[in-house]
């Protein structure tokens, strides 16, 4: 079932990388190998997110967002605890 | 029409984005011109007035003809081009026959040679993450824009390496017009250039990369973009190649290549320790320079790196 978290990373994702399929990524794909994302899309990624809902993944927790599953992770958290 | 590229003899004006009775300031895009590789934004370099519009949309014109008159202090026609060569870096697209063309040219006619230097980033690290710390995404720095602010400020430094090999001779540039190969999302790459870039700070340098790959990415450029490189990077960091020792663009005389950002054992001051570190190298024109001048250049981009920090505080 898809939330407001996987809605977010899917629509931010969509406008950084129109070519991407989210529905082919899977939950432990590399961002930045699987979906082929270099450091600047990873911003502008970040940068959607941000846009979107408000949640800033600070440059610390890049490690803790690799893959796809971990964004979406991230933000489900970040919007929770936000609330 | 403005030349937006070595081998480009005429375009088509696709769109004109200013009407009679404008007012136009330097910088403003003022038509959309389609070449045989992309469509390209046309720029005005001088402000004043759109008098009249000399070709209607749709019309092919040669390049040099006149395709508008605007009025200004100084009278200058609309979308002059910068100062550069004509015979300089053409443009690649994804059309694999422009890069082999090149790269042939290059592999055929230049003596190539390659040096290379590990620089530990531990400290560039480190002021990195300090500045990106207190900032949202959009304002944030990513490493190949250090990287390439480094390799302006070295390449005006160094200035054997910065310019044109031309009739057996080398013409050095005035300023280091920093050609930079970007991967297209779908296929291929493109090289953009970004204009005097050895004027920029870091943050300048940010920000001039990130608008021209988003314009690489939407596939519209503009004429500054395919301005003559003088010297070009290539960093292919993200792809998880070590060591990229790369294929001079000529006319120019060198190219830069940075590998993955990773982590490796470094020596510092006698102890043994684990540091951030990436591999640069400087394919050279042996014509034009030799080894000496190379490590030169790469020692000059690590003491830039070194002094990192107070530059990021820089306007």
């Amino acid at each position: 079932m898809m939330d407001d978290a996987q809605r977010i990373v899917e629509e931010a994702l969509g406008d950084v990388a129109p070519e991407i399929d989210p529905t082919e990524l899977r939950p432990d794909d590399q961002l930045r190998s699987s979906a082929r994302l270099d450091s600047l899309d990873f911003l502008h990624l970040l940068a959607a997110i941000h846009q979107r809902c408000g949640v800033e993944v600070p440059e610390h927790d890049y490690a803790a967002v690799a893959t796809y599953g971990e964004l979406i992770d991230y933000v489900r958290q970040a919007v929770t605890s936000h609330r | 029409m403005p030349s937006l590229g070595a081998d480009m003899d005429d375009g088509v004006l696709n769109q004109w984005l200013v009407s009679v009775g404008d007012t136009v300031q330097r910088g403003d895009i003022v038509a959309v011109v389609e070449t045989d590789k992309s469509d390209i934004e046309v720029e005005v370099f001088h402000p004043g007035v759109v008098r009249e519009l000399l070709v209607a949309e749709g019309t092919r014109v040669a390049v040099g003809d006149p395709i508008a008159h605007i009025d200004s202090a100084d009278a200058a026609e609309i979308a002059e081009r910068p100062a550069s060569t004509p015979s300089a870096s053409v443009p690649v697209t994804d059309d694999r026959r422009a890069i082999a063309a090149l790269m042939t040219r290059s592999w055929r006619d230049i003596p190539h040679f390659h040096v290379t230097r590990r620089l530990d980033l531990t400290e560039v690290d480190r002021a990195l993450r300090a500045y990106n710390e207190t900032r949202p995404p959009a304002d944030r720095l990513v490493m190949a824009a250090v990287l390439m602010w480094a390799v302006a400020a070295a390449a005006a430094e160094v200035h054997e390496v910065n310019g044109w090999w031309e009739a057996d001779a080398f013409r050095p540039a005035s300023d280091v017009d920093l050609g930079v190969v970007v991967a297209r999302r779908t296929a291929g790459i493109e090289v953009v250039t970004i204009p005097q870039a050895n004027t920029l700070t870091p943050g300048a340098l940010m920000t001039a990369l990130d608008e021209a790959v988003t314009r690489v990415r939407r596939g519209r450029l503009r004429s500054t973009d395919v301005v003559a490189a003088s010297i070009t990077v290539t960093a292919l960091g993200d792809l998880g190649a070590d060591t990229v020792l790369g294929v001079i663009h000529p006319p120019q005389v060198a190219l830069v290549g940075f590998g993955r950002v990773h982590t490796e054992a470094v020596v510092r001051d006698g102890v043994l320790s684990v540091a951030p570190v990436v591999d640069m190298s400087l394919s050279g024109d042996h014509r034009a320079l030799d080894g000496l001048v190379a490590a030169r250049f790469l020692d000059a981009a690590a003491t830039h790196l070194m002094h990192l920090e107070a530059r990021l505080h820089d306007g």
